[in-house]
């Protein structure tokens, strides 16, 4: 029976907190901009400003030329993505046999992260879900990270009597309140050589550690990190859940491999990354003011040279059920990219030597690209429908030839890619019945647009605001998925 | 949940492995396209430069992309949406090199160089198709042989025509849906949903390899699947879906662009240059055609392609007798799909008895017989020797060369060729295309020699489309894709054009059709300034000068 450990003299808030801006405040996104990007950007808006008083048309055409051509650049780059996936060789398999045959003395000591605030009633399916997994208990360190102040979480945790391989982490109450900055502090009282994390309505495959330690054992010292799939137990509760796990099949199975098959940096999941904890302390924890703080850690391992591979092993989360709920939760996604995007193009050059072409390209179609498309799609619709039904003279002025064209072939050619790539992974994932729902994705998109057009005026207004995720929408019991329902990598 | 490239309906027991992609094919495949490009390109100089002649519709594609780009409104939607798009836009970046290269596009070898780079890569495709089959590599050599080299492939791969292209890309598809049938490749029915998708882009007809294509899953889904009938259902839709999404995409895309741009969806039937149309018209003429019959149509598949009249009833009978054989006909069914489609129509009389649309019919003897070839379903150790029936299709397929040689000499079978194995043979002989091609020239000359301005010629490009291109001022002429064309043929002198040129009485031509009585004597509104041999349907040009 473990006590709450409140003032653990090991734990270090203020590291948590201020430890990566204090250290490197360059990879910090303690500012939005930094004093270079405010100063360029006020030079490209007095350029601009000049440019319209000048020669309005032609600096209209240009600027809309240059985002024309990003989004088909964005596009193309998604489906060089997919096609390098299917070349194979860029997902980890690690075999049951291989994975229960690791010997205990090869097994490390495993810190499992688990951030949970204000969700008492999960906690009692979280504790069953942890206990599924197959790790020696001497070995496993367990960290529950609850806010001091939640004490209904608290009690809900007590309640349940964990083993003595649980730790009920206080987080002293300190802004930002953000789940890395709790990651944080639980980090640095952890004696795990690996270190994972969860969320709370998680459900990893119980082979899923044993398999992580096979794997970085396989890749060698100079990857970082694994990052193992994610899918939803909830997938054919509405059309948002199925849309949704295509989505994440498509990421987990086609778009990560693809990107560790290009060369480029790998935008972490939010959960079941598997780390070496040096390498972990080496490129100084995750941000505590990026509200997608696995995106940025992943930037960052890359640019310190580290690498990140995909494992073939499933953690079943959640789907979200509701479309506001889901819209919250995808604006925070984008403007998280946003702000990852920001804060390694501070330096680009140094960016580039680091992360090497490839990995700059990435960056830049893949990081940023996403948000950008989710954006630009629906202006594009919206043009053509105005151009269709009315065609006012200042769209034929926006569009010359080239642009016309190019826009035309984005529009009609991009969203039938996009919505292809979507039928195909649903397909290859062996989850054909997905794959009417994955026709439909365009209502899908029209979602994602108003979630971009919400990150961006978050990120303009309040850069680091974090907008909690309502869990427990779920109308599919997931107990009965713990345990019995995976699958291992083989099948 | 894994990821997976294979989700075949197949037990895993009766699957072939996956034919490696060794060094060896590849290379072979590099050298073979390469080899044949060659041949092809060096058959299609003989033709255009060697004896001056350039097949009529491909010179028409050429004139269209190149109004597209050189007239005097240029857009691309003067590509026309009568005939399919695809070969018209794969030949606009070259087209737009007339002003540094005028002899690649006046002389519509552009196209030409188009079909043959599209035969010799089929070349190359079918190759890896049936060595994918299994076929054994001295089989295989005689078999492509065979095709590559039969005179209407070596035809078809040098005279621009957008024949090489649909069998190009209908045999990709051929290949995708072999990969999926017996690897259970995923990604092979994406490949071949986009290569028909493509297809129907070329050629109307390739819609029938898109319906094979989804009756061949639901087929071997019903047949062969996995799971309960529920699963298997789902599993045929989403495969279903994975092929027919492209070709639907296609259809739906070009069909409203074109509705669109110029009112209508399927111009193909509805406008007055589309195929229906010239059925009317070439009834209605003196010379008309005999009418389709189905011993013609069974004559020129049997004159090109023999060996199928053996193959098809063995087929049947294997197929019978060991149904394994079904996944294995999944690439012929595509094709041979589309043939069908194309023999029903002429038929039906939805379209005239070329011989070309009985081309199909020769890779699909070939791959009959590399099915025919590799005997047993179950991959095994030691190939048995062929049997006597696949002997007799593979020595069929030679003689088919000679047989197709033959047919395309002769006026009924080859009513499009045999003018042109005549002149190869003769070149003294003074054929249709020859003339007709020298009458543009003619014409073209004598309208530049005048030095006139922009605008002042109004011709429809429908039948001008060959003076347009050769002459050296097209911006002269007022086309029928021009925004202002209505509106000048309405009023000629008040838009300032000076001539108006017909081809011959009748018809389909605009200018014609606007004033029924131009070509006889001006229709009050012109007087004769010039006429000039060499119009087609053996008439000649006129240029009449509008009345001030």
């Amino acid at each position: 029976m473990t006590g709450i450990t409140d003032t653990d003299r090991d734990a270090d808030l203020e590291g948590s907190v201020d430890g990566l801006a204090r250290w490197r405040p360059d990879l910090s996104a303690h500012v939005t901009l930094s004093g270079g990007q405010r100063w360029t950007l006020i030079a490209a808006g007095v350029a601009a400003a000049a440019a319209l008083f000048a020669a309005p048309r032609a600096a209209v055409i240009a600027v809309n030329g240059l985002l024309v051509g990003l989004y088909a650049a964005a596009v193309v780059y998604r489906v060089l993505l997919f096609r390098a996936s299917l070349r194979g060789g860029a997902l980890t398999r690690i075999p049951d046999d291989e994975a229960l045959a690791l010997p205990g003395h090869q097994l490390p000591p495993y810190t499992v992260l688990v951030p949970v605030y204000k969700e008492p009633e999960v906690v009692g399916q979280l504790l069953a879900a942890l206990d599924a997994l197959d790790y020696p208990r001497d070995l496993l360190d367990v960290r529950l990270l609850v806010e001091a102040d939640d004490a209904a979480t608290i009690a809900a945790a007590q309640a349940a009597r964990p083993g003595p391989h649980v730790t009920v982490v206080a987080v002293p109450p300190a802004q930002p309140r953000t789940k890395p900055k709790a990651l944080n502090y639980g980090l640095s009282a952890a004696r795990g050589d690996l270190v994972t994390i969860y969320d709370a309505e998680d459900l990893p495959e119980p082979l899923q550690l044993r398999r992580a330690v096979a794997a970085l054992q396989r890749l060698g010292p100079d990857f970082a990190c694994v990052q193992a799939r994610l899918d939803y137990y909830n997938p054919q509760q509405n059309l948002l859940t199925r849309w949704f796990t295509i989505e994440y099949g498509a990421w987990f199975a086609h778009l990560l491999p693809g990107l560790a098959r290009l060369g480029a940096p790998i935008p972490l999941g939010g959960t079941s990354n598997h780390f070496r904890r040096d390498a972990l302390d080496a490129v100084g924890g995750w941000d505590p003011r990026n509200v997608t703080e696995d995106a940025d850690l992943g930037i960052r391992l890359d640019r310190f040279g580290y690498h990140v591979g995909v494992l073939d092993s499933t953690t079943l989360e959640e789907a979200n059920s509701d479309a506001v709920n889901w819209v919250k939760q995808r604006s925070r996604w984008y403007k998280g990219y946003l702000q990852t995007w920001l804060v390694h193009m501070r330096n680009p050059l140094r960016t580039y030597r680091e992360l090497g072409f490839r990995g700059f390209i990435g960056l830049n179609l893949f990081v940023a690209g996403t948000p950008l498309l989710a954006v630009l799609n629906p202006a594009t619709w919206f043009l053509s429908i105005l151009w269709l039904v009315a065609q006012p003279a200042f769209i034929e002025a926006l569009f010359p030839g080239p642009t016309y064209y190019l826009a035309l072939a984005c529009l009609v050619l991009g969203n039938l890619a996009c919505l292809y790539l979507n039928v195909l992974s649903a397909r290859l994932n062996d989850t054909p019945e997905l794959v009417p729902a994955a026709l439909l994705m365009p209502g899908y998109w029209v979602l994602m647009s108003l979630a971009a057009a919400k990150a961006w005026l978050q990120l303009i207004l309040t850069p680091s605001f974090w907008e909690k995720t309502t869990h427990g929408l779920s109308t599919v019991d997931p107990n009965h998925h713990i345990a019995s329902e995976h699958t291992g990598a083989t099948r | 949940m894994t990821a997976t490239t294979t989700t075949a309906p197949l037990p895993r027991t009766h699957r072939r492995a996956a034919a490696s992609v060794t060094a060896g094919p590849q290379r072979e495949a590099r050298l073979l396209f390469a080899g044949l490009l060659v041949v092809y390109l060096a058959a299609a100089a003989a033709l255009v430069f060697g004896l001056g002649i350039t097949l009529v519709d491909a010179l028409s594609r050429v004139g269209s992309t190149s109004t597209a780009l050189h007239s005097g409104d240029p857009k691309l939607s003067a590509i026309g949406f009568v005939w399919s798009p695809l070969p018209a836009l794969l030949m606009l970046p070259f087209v737009a090199l007339r002003p540094v290269a005028p002899w690649l596009v006046e002389t519509g070898f552009v196209a030409s160089v188009l079909s043959a780079v599209s035969m010799a890569a089929a070349m190359a495709v079918l190759s890896s198709l049936l060595h994918e089959q299994g076929v054994r590599t001295g089989w295989r050599r005689l078999l492509v042989a065979c095709v590559a080299l039969n005179p209407i492939i070596l035809f078809y791969g040098a005279n621009g025509m957008s024949e090489a292209l649909g069998v190009l890309l209908l045999l990709i598809a051929a290949r995708g849906m072999q990969r999926w049938a017996q690897e259970g490749r995923s990604t092979g029915l994406a490949s071949a949903g986009f290569a028909l998708g493509l297809a129907y882009l070329t050629r109307y007809e390739a819609i029938a390899g898109g319906i094979a294509a989804v009756a061949i899953i639901a087929l071997l889904h019903a047949l062969r699947g996995n799971g309960s009938w529920g699963e298997r259902r789902g599993a045929a839709v989403a495969d279903a879906i994975l092929v027919g999404l492209p070709v639907a995409a296609a259809i739906i895309v070009w069909s409203l662009t074109s509705w669109a741009i110029v009112g209508s969806p399927f111009e193909q039937f509805s406008s007055v240059y589309g195929n229906s149309a010239n059925l009317e018209r070439a009834r209605d003429t003196p010379a008309g055609l005999a009418g389709p019959s189905a011993s013609v149509v069974g004559i020129q598949i049997a004159s090109l392609a023999p060996s199928l009249m053996l193959l098809l009833p063995l087929t049947l009978a294997g197929l019978i007798r060991r149904r394994e054989r079904l996944e294995r006909l999944a690439p012929v069914a595509v094709i041979g799909a589309v043939l069908t489609a194309q023999a029903l129509g002429t038929l039906l009389g939805l379209t005239f008895d070329w011989l070309r649309f009985s081309l199909l019919a020769i890779p699909t003897a070939a791959l009959l017989a590399g099915v025919a070839l590799t005997g047993a379903a179950r991959p095994s150790a030691v190939q048995r020797r062929p049997g006597l029936p696949a002997l007799a299709a593979v020595a069929l397929l030679v003689v088919g060369m000679f047989t197709t040689a033959a047919a395309m000499s002769n006026t009924r079978l080859a009513p499009e060729e045999w003018e042109i194995v005549a002149t190869i043979l003769d070149p003294a002989y003074d054929g249709v295309q020859e003339r007709e091609r020298a009458g543009e020239r003619a014409l073209a000359e004598l309208l530049d020699s005048r030095n006139l301005d922009e605008g002042a010629v109004l011709v429809d490009n429908a039948s001008a489309f060959g003076v347009v291109l050769v002459s050296a001022a097209p911006r002269q002429f007022i086309v029928t894709s021009d925004d202002q064309f209505d509106a000048a043929l309405a009023d000629p002198a008040a838009f300032g054009v000076r001539y108006l040129v017909v081809p011959g009485p009748g018809g389909s031509d605009a200018v014609n059709r606007a004033y029924p009585s131009l070509y006889v004597d001006g229709a009050g509104i012109a007087q004769l300034d010039a006429r000039v041999r060499g119009g087609p349907l053996g008439a000649e040009w006129r240029v009449y000068a509008v009345n001030p």
